[in-house]
Protein backbone atom coordinates (compact mmCIF):
# COMPACT_ATOMS: atom_id res chain seq x y z
CA UNK A 1 0.00 0.00 0.00
CA UNK A 2 2.84 2.42 0.86
CA UNK A 3 5.89 3.23 -1.21
CA UNK A 4 9.22 1.78 0.00
CA UNK A 5 10.38 5.09 1.55
CA UNK A 6 7.17 5.56 3.53
CA UNK A 7 7.24 1.90 4.60
CA UNK A 8 10.78 2.37 5.83
CA UNK A 9 9.79 5.50 7.78
CA UNK A 10 6.90 3.64 9.44
CA UNK A 11 9.13 0.71 10.35
CA UNK A 12 11.80 3.07 11.71
CA UNK A 13 9.33 4.87 13.96
CA UNK A 14 8.37 1.54 15.50
CA UNK A 15 11.70 1.41 17.32
CA UNK A 16 10.31 3.99 19.75
CA UNK A 17 8.91 2.58 23.01
CA UNK A 18 5.14 2.23 23.02
CA UNK A 19 4.82 2.81 19.27
CA UNK A 20 2.98 0.03 17.46
CA UNK A 21 2.28 -0.29 13.70
CA UNK A 22 -0.85 1.89 13.79
CA UNK A 23 0.78 4.68 15.80
CA UNK A 24 3.88 4.56 13.58
CA UNK A 25 1.72 4.87 10.48
CA UNK A 26 -0.16 7.81 12.00
CA UNK A 27 3.07 9.60 12.92
CA UNK A 28 4.65 9.04 9.49
CA UNK A 29 1.58 10.32 7.63
CA UNK A 30 1.26 13.30 9.94
CA UNK A 31 4.86 14.33 9.37
CA UNK A 32 4.69 13.86 5.59
CA UNK A 33 1.26 15.40 5.07
CA UNK A 34 1.00 18.16 7.64
CA UNK A 35 4.32 19.10 9.18
CA UNK A 36 7.24 19.08 6.77
CA UNK A 37 9.06 21.67 8.84
CA UNK A 38 8.65 19.63 12.02
CA UNK A 39 9.81 16.50 10.21
CA UNK A 40 12.88 18.31 8.94
CA UNK A 41 13.69 19.58 12.43
CA UNK A 42 13.22 16.10 13.90
CA UNK A 43 15.48 14.54 11.27
CA UNK A 44 18.21 17.13 11.85
CA UNK A 45 17.99 16.93 15.62
CA UNK A 46 18.17 13.17 15.53
CA UNK A 47 21.15 13.19 13.14
CA UNK A 48 23.01 15.79 15.15
CA UNK A 49 22.30 14.10 18.49
CA UNK A 50 23.44 10.75 17.13
CA UNK A 51 26.65 12.30 15.84
CA UNK A 52 27.50 14.38 18.86
CA UNK A 53 25.96 12.89 22.00
CA UNK A 54 28.23 10.56 23.90
CA UNK A 55 29.00 9.75 27.52
CA UNK A 56 30.24 12.20 30.15
CA UNK A 57 33.87 11.36 30.87
CA UNK A 58 33.20 11.71 34.58
CA UNK A 59 29.73 10.39 35.41
CA UNK A 60 28.88 8.52 32.15
CA UNK A 61 25.50 10.16 31.64
CA UNK A 62 24.49 11.30 28.14
CA UNK A 63 26.02 14.59 26.94
CA UNK A 64 27.53 16.18 23.83
CA UNK A 65 30.33 17.74 25.86
CA UNK A 66 33.33 16.01 27.38
CA UNK A 67 31.81 16.59 30.81
CA UNK A 68 28.07 17.01 31.40
CA UNK A 69 26.62 20.22 32.87
CA UNK A 70 26.13 18.64 36.28
CA UNK A 71 29.77 17.61 36.50
CA UNK A 72 30.91 21.07 35.34
CA UNK A 73 28.71 22.91 37.84
CA UNK A 74 31.02 24.34 40.58
CA UNK A 75 28.06 24.62 42.98
CA UNK A 76 27.54 20.86 43.06
CA UNK A 77 29.23 19.05 45.92
CA UNK A 78 31.85 16.74 44.41
CA UNK A 79 32.32 15.01 47.76
CA UNK A 80 28.82 13.58 47.63
CA UNK A 81 28.20 11.00 44.91
CA UNK A 82 24.94 9.33 43.92
CA UNK A 83 25.26 6.05 42.04
CA UNK A 84 22.38 5.22 39.69
CA UNK A 85 21.65 2.63 37.01
CA UNK A 86 20.64 4.80 34.03
CA UNK A 87 20.68 8.42 32.80
CA UNK A 88 16.88 8.40 33.32
CA UNK A 89 17.52 7.85 37.04
CA UNK A 90 19.70 11.02 37.09
CA UNK A 91 16.76 12.96 35.64
CA UNK A 92 14.39 11.41 38.23
CA UNK A 93 16.60 12.36 41.18
CA UNK A 94 17.26 15.83 39.76
CA UNK A 95 13.53 16.42 39.45
CA UNK A 96 13.18 15.63 43.16
CA UNK A 97 15.51 18.60 43.72
CA UNK A 98 16.95 17.50 47.06
CA UNK A 99 20.34 16.17 45.99
CA UNK A 100 23.13 18.66 45.31
CA UNK A 101 26.04 16.33 44.74
CA UNK A 102 27.29 14.55 41.63
CA UNK A 103 26.39 11.29 39.93
CA UNK A 104 27.86 8.10 38.57
CA UNK A 105 25.81 6.12 36.05
CA UNK A 106 26.42 2.36 36.03
CA UNK A 107 24.62 1.86 32.69
CA UNK A 108 22.93 -1.27 34.03
CA UNK A 109 22.98 -3.61 36.99
CA UNK A 110 24.46 -7.00 37.85
CA UNK A 111 22.53 -9.60 35.89
CA UNK A 112 24.44 -12.88 35.61
CA UNK A 113 21.71 -14.49 33.47
CA UNK A 114 22.24 -11.73 30.89
CA UNK A 115 26.02 -12.10 31.18
CA UNK A 116 26.50 -8.83 33.10
CA UNK A 117 29.01 -9.23 35.91
CA UNK A 118 30.99 -6.66 37.92
CA UNK A 119 33.46 -6.05 35.06
CA UNK A 120 30.72 -4.83 32.73
CA UNK A 121 29.58 -2.10 35.14
CA UNK A 122 32.75 -0.01 35.01
CA UNK A 123 33.37 -0.17 38.73
CA UNK A 124 37.08 0.50 38.24
CA UNK A 125 36.10 3.93 36.87
CA UNK A 126 33.86 4.48 39.87
CA UNK A 127 36.75 3.78 42.23
CA UNK A 128 38.99 6.18 40.33
CA UNK A 129 36.28 8.89 40.45
CA UNK A 130 35.78 8.39 44.19
CA UNK A 131 39.49 8.74 44.85
CA UNK A 132 40.02 11.63 42.43
CA UNK A 133 37.12 13.72 43.80
CA UNK A 134 37.90 12.71 47.39
CA UNK A 135 34.29 11.63 47.79
CA UNK A 136 33.13 11.50 51.40
CA UNK A 137 29.69 9.96 50.92
CA UNK A 138 28.36 7.61 48.25
CA UNK A 139 24.60 7.19 48.02
CA UNK A 140 23.60 4.07 46.15
CA UNK A 141 20.31 4.56 44.31
CA UNK A 142 20.00 1.38 42.27
CA UNK A 143 16.53 -0.03 41.64
CA UNK A 144 14.85 -1.98 44.38
CA UNK A 145 14.87 -5.22 42.39
CA UNK A 146 16.81 -8.41 43.14
CA UNK A 147 19.52 -7.36 40.69
CA UNK A 148 19.53 -3.76 41.94
CA UNK A 149 19.99 -4.92 45.53
CA UNK A 150 22.82 -7.28 44.55
CA UNK A 151 24.50 -4.46 42.64
CA UNK A 152 24.11 -2.16 45.65
CA UNK A 153 25.70 -4.69 47.99
CA UNK A 154 28.59 -5.34 45.62
CA UNK A 155 29.36 -1.63 45.19
CA UNK A 156 29.00 -0.97 48.91
CA UNK A 157 31.55 -3.69 49.70
CA UNK A 158 33.97 -2.19 47.15
CA UNK A 159 33.58 1.39 48.35
CA UNK A 160 33.85 0.57 52.05
CA UNK A 161 37.47 -0.42 51.42
CA UNK A 162 38.10 3.20 50.38
CA UNK A 163 37.02 4.44 53.82
CA UNK A 164 34.04 6.53 52.75
CA UNK A 165 30.49 6.65 54.05
CA UNK A 166 28.22 4.47 51.94
CA UNK A 167 24.44 4.73 52.20
CA UNK A 168 21.43 3.31 50.39
CA UNK A 169 18.28 5.24 49.52
CA UNK A 170 15.39 4.24 51.79
CA UNK A 171 12.52 1.95 50.83
CA UNK A 172 9.02 2.75 51.93
CA UNK A 173 5.44 3.66 51.31
CA UNK A 174 5.09 6.08 48.34
CA UNK A 175 3.67 9.55 49.02
CA UNK A 176 -0.09 9.40 48.65
CA UNK A 177 0.06 5.61 48.86
CA UNK A 178 -2.51 3.57 50.76
CA UNK A 179 -1.09 0.86 53.02
CA UNK A 180 -3.75 -1.60 51.92
CA UNK A 181 -2.29 -1.65 48.41
CA UNK A 182 1.40 -1.63 49.28
CA UNK A 183 3.16 -4.98 48.72
CA UNK A 184 4.40 -6.99 51.70
CA UNK A 185 8.10 -6.56 50.96
CA UNK A 186 7.88 -2.76 50.81
CA UNK A 187 5.87 -2.66 54.02
CA UNK A 188 8.38 -4.91 55.80
CA UNK A 189 11.23 -2.63 54.71
CA UNK A 190 9.24 0.48 55.63
CA UNK A 191 8.72 -0.90 59.14
CA UNK A 192 12.38 -1.87 59.41
CA UNK A 193 13.51 1.63 58.41
CA UNK A 194 10.94 3.49 60.54
CA UNK A 195 11.86 6.90 61.98
CA UNK A 196 11.60 7.94 65.60
CA UNK A 197 9.28 10.92 66.00
CA UNK B 1 -4.10 -22.09 34.04
CA UNK B 2 -3.31 -21.19 37.66
CA UNK B 3 0.18 -22.04 38.96
CA UNK B 4 2.42 -21.41 41.98
CA UNK B 5 5.56 -19.67 40.82
CA UNK B 6 8.75 -17.89 41.73
CA UNK B 7 10.11 -15.17 39.46
CA UNK B 8 13.57 -16.22 38.32
CA UNK B 9 14.32 -13.43 35.87
CA UNK B 10 12.70 -10.40 34.25
CA UNK B 11 13.58 -8.66 31.01
CA UNK B 12 12.17 -5.47 29.53
CA UNK B 13 9.94 -6.24 26.56
CA UNK B 14 7.92 -3.22 25.55
CA UNK B 15 7.30 0.07 27.28
CA UNK B 16 4.49 -1.37 29.36
CA UNK B 17 5.34 -5.09 29.35
CA UNK B 18 8.07 -7.33 30.70
CA UNK B 19 9.12 -10.90 30.04
CA UNK B 20 9.01 -13.13 33.10
CA UNK B 21 10.85 -16.41 33.59
CA UNK B 22 8.88 -18.32 36.20
CA UNK B 23 9.76 -21.47 38.10
CA UNK B 24 6.40 -23.11 38.65
CA UNK B 25 5.37 -26.15 40.65
CA UNK B 26 3.04 -27.40 37.93
CA UNK B 27 4.84 -26.61 34.67
CA UNK B 28 8.52 -26.27 35.56
CA UNK B 29 10.27 -23.29 33.96
CA UNK B 30 7.88 -21.20 31.87
CA UNK B 31 8.21 -17.88 30.12
CA UNK B 32 5.47 -15.28 29.96
CA UNK B 33 4.65 -11.70 29.07
CA UNK B 34 3.20 -9.52 31.79
CA UNK B 35 1.66 -6.09 31.41
CA UNK B 36 3.04 -3.80 34.11
CA UNK B 37 0.60 -1.84 36.22
CA UNK B 38 0.35 1.87 35.39
CA UNK B 39 3.48 3.90 36.06
CA UNK B 40 2.47 5.24 39.49
CA UNK B 41 2.21 1.72 40.90
CA UNK B 42 4.89 0.03 38.81
CA UNK B 43 6.60 -2.74 40.74
CA UNK B 44 8.58 -5.46 39.00
CA UNK B 45 7.74 -8.83 40.61
CA UNK B 46 10.51 -10.83 42.20
CA UNK B 47 12.06 -10.71 45.66
CA UNK B 48 11.73 -14.45 46.34
CA UNK B 49 7.99 -14.36 46.86
CA UNK B 50 5.83 -17.28 45.89
CA UNK B 51 3.13 -15.97 43.55
CA UNK B 52 -0.13 -17.40 42.41
CA UNK B 53 0.02 -16.79 38.69
CA UNK B 54 -2.77 -17.02 36.19
CA UNK B 55 -1.52 -17.46 32.67
CA UNK B 56 -2.86 -18.51 29.32
CA UNK B 57 -1.56 -19.51 25.90
CA UNK B 58 -0.54 -22.74 24.20
CA UNK B 59 2.80 -21.61 22.87
CA UNK B 60 6.12 -21.36 24.68
CA UNK B 61 5.46 -17.74 25.63
CA UNK B 62 2.44 -17.47 27.93
CA UNK B 63 0.38 -14.40 28.72
CA UNK B 64 0.50 -13.71 32.43
CA UNK B 65 -2.96 -12.41 33.37
CA UNK B 66 -2.52 -11.97 37.11
CA UNK B 67 0.21 -12.32 39.64
CA UNK B 68 -0.43 -12.24 43.36
CA UNK B 69 1.99 -13.03 46.18
CA UNK B 70 0.81 -15.73 48.56
CA UNK B 71 3.40 -15.49 51.31
CA UNK B 72 4.97 -12.95 53.60
CA UNK B 73 8.12 -11.23 52.46
CA UNK B 74 11.62 -12.68 52.53
CA UNK B 75 14.52 -10.28 52.66
CA UNK B 76 17.89 -11.48 51.42
CA UNK B 77 20.95 -9.32 51.23
CA UNK B 78 24.68 -9.68 50.77
CA UNK B 79 26.11 -13.13 50.13
CA UNK B 80 22.76 -14.96 50.34
CA UNK B 81 21.53 -12.66 47.59
CA UNK B 82 24.50 -13.56 45.39
CA UNK B 83 23.80 -17.24 46.16
CA UNK B 84 20.25 -16.83 44.85
CA UNK B 85 21.54 -15.14 41.70
CA UNK B 86 23.79 -18.17 41.23
CA UNK B 87 20.85 -20.55 41.72
CA UNK B 88 18.79 -18.52 39.24
CA UNK B 89 21.56 -18.69 36.66
CA UNK B 90 21.80 -22.47 37.03
CA UNK B 91 18.03 -22.88 36.71
CA UNK B 92 17.91 -20.65 33.63
CA UNK B 93 20.79 -22.41 31.94
CA UNK B 94 19.99 -26.01 32.84
CA UNK B 95 16.22 -26.39 32.94
CA UNK B 96 14.20 -27.12 29.83
CA UNK B 97 11.04 -25.03 29.54
CA UNK B 98 7.49 -26.33 30.06
CA UNK B 99 8.58 -29.58 31.70
CA UNK B 100 6.97 -30.22 35.09
CA UNK B 101 9.70 -30.60 37.73
CA UNK B 102 7.89 -30.20 41.07
CA UNK B 103 10.88 -31.38 43.11
CA UNK B 104 13.01 -28.56 41.72
CA UNK B 105 10.35 -26.07 42.78
CA UNK B 106 10.46 -27.55 46.30
CA UNK B 107 14.28 -27.55 46.23
CA UNK B 108 14.36 -23.87 45.26
CA UNK B 109 11.84 -23.02 47.97
CA UNK B 110 14.00 -24.87 50.51
CA UNK B 111 17.11 -23.01 49.29
CA UNK B 112 15.73 -19.50 49.64
CA UNK B 113 14.16 -20.23 53.01
CA UNK B 114 17.43 -21.73 54.26
CA UNK B 115 19.40 -18.75 52.94
CA UNK B 116 17.14 -16.46 54.96
CA UNK B 117 17.95 -18.36 58.13
CA UNK B 118 21.57 -17.22 58.01
CA UNK B 119 23.31 -20.63 57.86
CA UNK B 120 26.56 -21.24 55.90
CA UNK B 121 26.00 -20.78 52.18
CA UNK B 122 28.38 -23.30 50.58
CA UNK B 123 26.67 -26.46 51.95
CA UNK B 124 23.28 -25.12 50.83
CA UNK B 125 24.49 -24.47 47.31
CA UNK B 126 26.17 -27.87 47.04
CA UNK B 127 22.99 -29.58 48.24
CA UNK B 128 20.99 -27.54 45.75
CA UNK B 129 23.33 -28.58 42.93
CA UNK B 130 23.07 -32.25 43.90
CA UNK B 131 19.28 -32.00 43.82
CA UNK B 132 19.35 -30.22 40.49
CA UNK B 133 21.65 -32.84 38.89
CA UNK B 134 19.55 -35.64 40.28
CA UNK B 135 16.24 -34.19 39.05
CA UNK B 136 17.70 -33.63 35.61
CA UNK B 137 18.87 -37.26 35.48
CA UNK B 138 22.52 -36.25 35.68
CA UNK B 139 23.27 -37.33 39.23
CA UNK B 140 26.82 -38.18 40.30
CA UNK B 141 27.39 -41.70 41.59
CA UNK B 142 29.84 -41.66 44.51
CA UNK B 143 28.77 -44.90 46.16
CA UNK B 144 29.88 -47.45 43.56
CA UNK B 145 32.49 -47.62 40.82
CA UNK B 146 31.75 -47.65 37.11
CA UNK B 147 31.87 -51.47 37.30
CA UNK B 148 29.30 -51.59 40.07
CA UNK B 149 31.64 -52.37 42.98
CA UNK B 150 30.85 -50.62 46.22
CA UNK B 151 33.26 -47.83 47.16
CA UNK B 152 35.71 -48.76 49.96
CA UNK B 153 36.52 -46.05 52.51
CA UNK B 154 40.27 -46.80 52.56
CA UNK B 155 40.78 -46.86 48.79
CA UNK B 156 41.81 -43.93 46.55
CA UNK B 157 39.73 -43.44 43.39
CA UNK B 158 39.96 -41.46 40.18
CA UNK B 159 36.73 -39.93 38.93
CA UNK B 160 36.07 -39.73 35.18
CA UNK B 161 33.17 -37.93 33.60
CA UNK B 162 32.44 -40.91 31.39
CA UNK B 163 33.34 -43.91 33.56
CA UNK B 164 32.58 -42.59 37.04
CA UNK B 165 34.79 -43.85 39.86
CA UNK B 166 37.75 -46.19 39.26
CA UNK B 167 40.15 -47.52 41.91
CA UNK B 168 43.52 -45.78 41.71
CA UNK B 169 46.73 -47.58 42.63
CA UNK B 170 49.33 -44.97 41.74
CA UNK B 171 49.60 -45.75 38.02
CA UNK B 172 49.60 -42.93 35.44
CA UNK B 173 46.00 -42.75 34.22
CA UNK B 174 45.49 -43.28 30.47
CA UNK B 175 42.80 -40.63 30.51
CA UNK B 176 43.01 -37.62 32.70
CA UNK B 177 40.40 -37.91 35.46
CA UNK B 178 38.34 -34.97 36.71
CA UNK B 179 39.78 -35.56 40.16
CA UNK B 180 41.13 -38.09 42.60
CA UNK B 181 39.08 -38.84 45.65
CA UNK B 182 39.49 -40.73 48.85
CA UNK B 183 36.85 -43.47 49.24
CA UNK B 184 35.81 -42.19 52.68
CA UNK B 185 35.22 -38.69 51.26
CA UNK B 186 33.27 -40.13 48.31
CA UNK B 187 31.01 -42.00 50.74
CA UNK B 188 30.67 -38.84 52.84
CA UNK B 189 29.52 -37.02 49.69
CA UNK B 190 26.99 -39.76 48.98
CA UNK B 191 25.70 -39.54 52.56
CA UNK B 192 25.38 -35.75 52.28
CA UNK B 193 27.86 -34.91 55.05
CA UNK B 194 27.92 -31.21 54.16
CA UNK B 195 29.50 -30.21 57.42
CA UNK B 196 32.69 -32.11 56.50
CA UNK B 197 35.23 -29.74 54.91
CA UNK B 198 36.71 -32.43 52.68
CA UNK B 199 33.28 -33.40 51.40
CA UNK B 200 32.52 -29.74 50.68
CA UNK B 201 35.84 -29.29 48.86
CA UNK B 202 35.16 -32.40 46.81
CA UNK B 203 31.63 -31.24 45.99
CA UNK B 204 32.81 -27.78 44.95
CA UNK B 205 35.47 -29.05 42.58
CA UNK B 206 33.35 -31.91 41.28
CA UNK B 207 30.25 -29.78 40.66
CA UNK B 208 32.30 -27.07 38.99
CA UNK B 209 33.59 -29.63 36.50
CA UNK B 210 30.20 -31.26 36.14
CA UNK B 211 28.52 -27.91 35.45
CA UNK B 212 31.21 -26.88 32.97
CA UNK B 213 30.57 -30.08 31.11
CA UNK B 214 26.75 -29.71 31.23
CA UNK B 215 26.98 -26.13 30.01
CA UNK B 216 29.60 -26.97 27.37
CA UNK B 217 32.03 -24.50 28.91
CA UNK B 218 29.61 -21.54 28.93
CA UNK B 219 30.64 -19.29 31.82
CA UNK B 220 28.57 -18.96 35.00
CA UNK B 221 28.81 -15.21 35.56
CA UNK B 222 27.45 -15.22 39.12
CA UNK B 223 30.38 -17.36 40.27
CA UNK B 224 32.40 -14.13 40.14
CA UNK B 225 30.23 -12.72 42.94
CA UNK B 226 30.74 -15.60 45.35
CA UNK B 227 33.84 -15.68 47.58
CA UNK B 228 36.86 -17.36 46.07
CA UNK B 229 38.19 -19.58 48.82
CA UNK B 230 41.35 -21.48 47.98
CA UNK B 231 40.78 -25.14 47.37
CA UNK B 232 41.90 -27.33 50.26
CA UNK B 233 43.87 -30.16 48.74
CA UNK B 234 46.96 -31.06 46.83
CA UNK B 235 47.09 -31.09 43.10
CA UNK B 236 48.24 -33.88 40.87
CA UNK B 237 48.20 -33.59 37.09
CA UNK B 238 46.41 -30.30 37.62
CA UNK B 239 43.53 -31.91 39.47
CA UNK B 240 42.96 -32.10 43.22
CA UNK B 241 43.61 -35.09 45.40
CA UNK B 242 42.41 -35.57 48.91
CA UNK B 243 45.15 -37.81 50.26
CA UNK B 244 48.88 -37.70 49.59
CA UNK B 245 50.02 -40.51 47.34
Amino acid sequence: MFSPLIKELIESLRCLPGVGPRSAQKMALYLLERDHQGADRLANALREALDKVGRCSSCRTLTEETECQLCQDPDRDAKSLCIVETPADVVAIESAGSFKGRYFVLLGHLSPIDGIGPEELGLDRLEILVQHNQVEEAIIATNSTVEGEATCHYIAEKLKTLNINVSRIAHGVPMGGELEYVDGNTLALALEGRKKL
Amino acid sequence: MRVSAYVIHTRPFQDSKILLDLLTFEQGLIRGVWRLPKKEARVIPGSFLCYEVECSGRGDLKTVKSLESVQSSLVLEGLPLYAVLYAHELLEKLLPTNLPLPDIFTLYQWLIQSLCSGVAIAPLLRRFEVGLFSELGMGINMVSTGRGERVKPNQLYQFHHKFGLRPYHGETPKQRPILFVDGAVALGYHAGQWTDKQVLSLAKELHRNWLDSLLSGKPIVSRGLLPKQPFQGERHLGVPIFRAL
